[in-house]
């Protein structure tokens, strides 16, 4: 197999990631599936498929104050990639990538599975306006595949006067863990500062 | 001001910035990545009150802790359970791992682990190569 551009064993496309524009990267993701299973031994990263996979978009809503941006976290067969993709006051932008272990990948299966988030279905939440902002979570794992895709949250308030509140703070929640873990990790391996947008700050 | 759409067309066309691999080790493919100014291990598994001067002290005993990062639980305040260290060598970091990972450390077993690894075998490498530090 040596086209960029195979199907994906997984079976639906990550927006996220493709947001990201990762044809590349997801095609270099299913050959180098591929060339693991092939391979006898001799490499510490071997990749099961129990493996999460996991992307979040959060795009602000659109005003005047609050310029343009959308923060984007993906995490795809052991690559973490991050962007930031603001113009404000000539921010340039930020992406970058690196590799994590099998440690981090389990730590973040650890968080998702803790959080119970396949559990829920998001069919009450607010949904993104059109113009608006929204924060966006694709999730397989251990077989289950969840997209959420909600309207930005601005404080815990909201949430507490939503349908399915619950669940909803649930997704809260979770989408401020993500984004700690990502930041960490990007943030101490590339000694930079991911700007923290302004969605779902408690 | 631009729009989403536009935004994501833009990206699809360019590379993300990654660290170069150094010669470190020995090259080994999928083996400990370096960071931009040390090594990073990936401590999971710990208690939730354990705090960050505490940590700090017990990952001192494989070699000078440049930096500790605990990040907390959103919801309940306590820590998330994971941790990063940063060592300045190597050897510090390795020396972390083995003499720490799968022990006892306030009454629960933590693992430690490398964070970063090299792109595996088969990986592309990038042709922005970052503006990563060797030293």
């Amino acid at each position: 197999m040596h086209n960029a551009h195979l199907p994906l064993p997984l079976p639906y496309p990550l927006r996220g990631l493709r947001a990201l524009g990762d044809f590349g990267g997801l095609g270099m993701g299913a050959g180098l599936l591929n060339s693991l299973q092939t391979q006898s031994g001799g490499c510490d990263q071997r990749l099961d498929v129990d493996l999460p996979h996991c992307s979040l978009t959060l795009s602000p809503s659109p005003s005047p104050s609050l310029p343009s941006a959308l923060d984007l976290l993906a995490l795809h067969l052991g690559l973490l990639r991050y962007a930031n993709n603001t113009h404000y006051r000539g921010e340039t932008i930020i992406r970058k990538q690196v590799y994590v272990s099998r440690a981090v990948l389990q730590e973040l299966k650890r968080i998702l599975a803790d959080s119970e988030i396949t559990r829920e279905d998001g069919n009450m939440w607010p949904k993104p306006e059109r113009s608006g902002g929204k924060q966006e979570l694709d999730i397989e794992m251990d077989g289950v595949r969840k997209s959420f895709n909600v309207s930005v949250i601005g404080k815990l308030s909201d949430v507490d006067n939503s349908n399915d509140a619950e669940g909803l703070k649930i997704f809260f929640y979770l989408v401020q863990d993500l984004k700690a873990f990502v930041y960490s990790l990007i943030s101490m391996h590339f000694k930079i500062n991911p700007i923290p947008q302004q969605l779902g700050q408690a | 001001m631009a729009d989403i759409e536009v935004e994501s067309s833009a990206m699809e066309q360019d590379e993300y910035d990654s660290l170069p691999t150094t010669s470190d080790d020995n090259g080994r493919e999928g083996g400990p990545q370096r960071s931009t100014e040390g090594w990073v291990v990936m401590v999971t598994g710990l208690h939730e009150e354990a705090a960050k001067d505490a940590i700090n002290d017990k990952f001192s005993e494989a070699g000078h802790v440049r930096k500790v990062v605990l990040e907390y639980d959103r919801r309940t305040g306590f820590n998330k359970g994971y941790a990063l260290i940063e060592y300045n060598e190597m050897s510090e970091a390795q020396t972390a791992i083995e003499e720490l990972n799968g022990t006892s450390y306030l009454d629960q077993t933590i693992g430690v682990d490398w964070a970063f690894v090299r792109p595996p075998a088969g990986a592309r490498s990038s042709r922005r190569g970052g503006r990563g530090d060797r030293e």
